[in-house]
């Protein structure tokens, strides 16, 4: 049997789907590019210093005096070693498409919390989402945005999305329903029930659904150094190019570490949350 | 703080210089082991022609999952073969394979060993908790730096990455078993040895087929990324398109990547699932 010639119907969609729809990926484009420089502009300009003692003074009051001298080890340790720029740029990237994953999976997940049509829509499409491995992400998104800052925040958000989903649907799944009912009871509205007894009761969940999509943002950011997003990826791409190892072991060192901080500040912190972490983490 | 520069890099190096001049026997074993592995799946796979195995693959997704599942992955691997990509599916499967292999090897162990002693639990929990933060990117540096490029380092990297989950279900599901269980056999005189291998590891065994199946999809994800250090397979093609922006041969690619892992998914869980209920644990949550 001759090869089907499934790229060129491929390519004649994109072809087609650039023609027709380019004006919206060029406001998606211009949207995401302005969203990084306004935040890169407001983030690389304070200095290291500030920075550090804040989340120090921020890691002591929330929780021991020994998460803040991590915190702050760990930035003094990225500052020293020169990947301050490099990690801001990608923290950057990260704050921007885990707040976007956030904004679309709460409600989400409320949707599937609380409607059964939408659960069986959505719960195969996240495990489909989840099963997929994050570098197929890649293509849709440079293909239709082109190389840069987009199609990177496009990935990460796709890749980072079902946890913030995942998580709200099952801190909502897992409230009490007496409590529901005793609500239901003093006659609150569906509305208020889910906005003052549902939704404070999955607040523990829900914090570390978003814990974990910022790991996951901060995993898939590095890996879109490949389409182009600055940072440390990027100087990991390099490193790997050359088989320079010094720098490898560097910028690696520095990947860490911002996995480390990012980790450590936005962790909640009790013990229940811990263990519900890692049903998150697979699925 | 401006004047003064931590030379990790020249460290690093220099500890990595020593490791590969000390430690060569080691590495040269592991490498060997490696590629015997990566090639023995590759010849049982080449052994057959391509049908046999879309045959095989339907069937055992038949069994595992269902029809919907099967008739998906029996198609998208005929696309595959249609595409000229059997080749590059068969080399990305023997990788992914002896990935898994390589890490069940140590992972089972250690999951034995982090169910009955507290001391490397307590040492070693905060370890695999830092392994499963970590970016995936980081660890083809150090792989990439002990192995050079081909299979061996990203052998490494995915074993970086599935030890972890196997290690952690493997340990849950000992701890799991029953005590009332342990100490019948106990009371019937048994060794401690014949506790673990007749009572323990039978009972624990659907958490973990669930540990391998994980170890299996995270080794799936480190092989397609591995391209990026020289390995064979899908990723490479993915890797390639995205370069020169093939949209065609990037969707196709990908399409695989797709395919093989939700028959990899579907086939493992499916496997664990039909283990539950034969060891009579019918309250046996799948996590």
């Amino acid at each position: 049997m001759p090869e089907l010639p499934i790229s060129n119907w491929i390519d004649v969609c994109v072809a087609w789907a650039t023609a027709h729809l380019g004006g919206l990926f060029a406001a998606i484009t211009a949207f995401f590019d302005a969203c990084n420089l306004v935040i890169q502009g407001a983030l690389l300009p304070i200095p290291p210093v500030l920075v550090i003692i804040g989340l120090m003074v921020f890691g002591c009051l929330r929780r021991r005096i020994k998460e803040g001298l991590i915190l702050g080890f760990a930035l003094l340790f990225l500052w020293n070693l020169g990947y301050w720029r490099d990690a801001v740029q990608t923290v950057a990237l990260v704050l921007i498409a885990a707040g976007i994953s956030v904004a679309l999976g709460i409600p989400l997940g409320i949707g599937v919390a609380e409607s059964r049509s939408t659960r069986t829509v959505v719960t195969p499409i996240l495990d489909y989402m989840q099963t997929t491995p994050s570098f197929v992400y890649l293509i849709p998104s440079v293909l239709f945005l082109g190389i840069g800052v987009a199609p990177a925040v496009v990935a990460t958000i796709v890749f980072a999305l079902p946890p913030v989903v995942r998580a709200t649907a099952l801190g909502i799944d897992s409230v009490d329903r007496k409590l529901i009912e005793a609500a239901n009871a003093f006659g609150s509205s569906p509305r208020q029930i889910l906005a003052k007894v549902k939704l404070p009761l999955a607040l523990p969940y829900i914090y570390v659904g978003i814990n974990q999509c910022i790991m996951m943002s901060l995993a898939m950011v590095v890996i879109c150094a490949l389409i182009g997003a600055q940072g440390l990826g990027s100087r990991v791409v390099s490193a790997l190019a050359q088989a320079d190892l010094g720098k490898g072991i560097e910028a690696g060192t520095a990947i860490v570490l911002v996995a480390i901080v990012l980790d450590r500040a936005t962790r909640p912190g009790s013990g229940r949350s811990q263990r519900s972490r890692w049903w998150l983490a697979t699925g | 703080m401006e004047g003064y520069k931590f030379p990790l890099g020249v460290i690093g190096q220099s500890f990595v210089e020593l490791l590969v001049r000390h430690a060569q026997p080691e590495v040269n074993a592991f490498v060997w082991l490696c590629f015997r592995l990566d090639h023995g799946f590759e010849y049982v796979f080449s052994a057959a022609p391509p049908y046999v195995w879309v045959v095989l693959a339907g069937a055992a997704a038949w069994r595992f999952s269902n029809w919907k599942t099967a008739s998906f992955c029996s198609l998208g691997l005929l696309v595959l073969w249609n595409q000229r990509l059997w080749s590059a599916t068969i080399a990305t499967l023997s990788l992914v394979l002896t990935s898994t292999v390589m890490s069940l090897i140590i992972a089972i162990p250690l999951g034995i060993a982090l169910a009955e002693s507290r001391v490397v639990r307590n040492f070693l929990t905060p370890v695999l908790d830092f392994l499963q933060t970590m970016p995936r990117f980081v660890y083809l540096i150090p792989a990439l730096v002990l192995f050079g490029i081909d299979i061996p380092p990203a052998v490494f990297a995915s074993m970086t990455l599935a030890i972890p989950p196997a290690a952690r279900f493997t340990c849950t599901g000992l701890m799991q078993v029953d005590e009332q269980v342990v100490e019948a056999a106990k009371a019937f005189g048994s060794s401690p040895w014949r506790i673990l291998t007749r009572v323990k590891l039978p009972l624990a065994s659907p958490a973990i087929m669930v540990g391998s199946g994980q170890a299996l999809m995270m080794a799936l994800s480190m092989a397609v990324i591995a391209s990026l250090i020289g390995a064979e397979g899908l990723g490479e093609d993915v890797l390639r398109a995205i370069a020169v922006l093939n949209a065609g041969q990037g969707f196709v690619a990908g399409f695989g990547i797709f395919v093989l892992a939700v028959l990899i998914e579907r086939v493992a869980s499916g496997c664990a699932a039909r283990l539950g209920p034969r060891t009579g644990r019918s309250d046996h949550r799948s996590f």
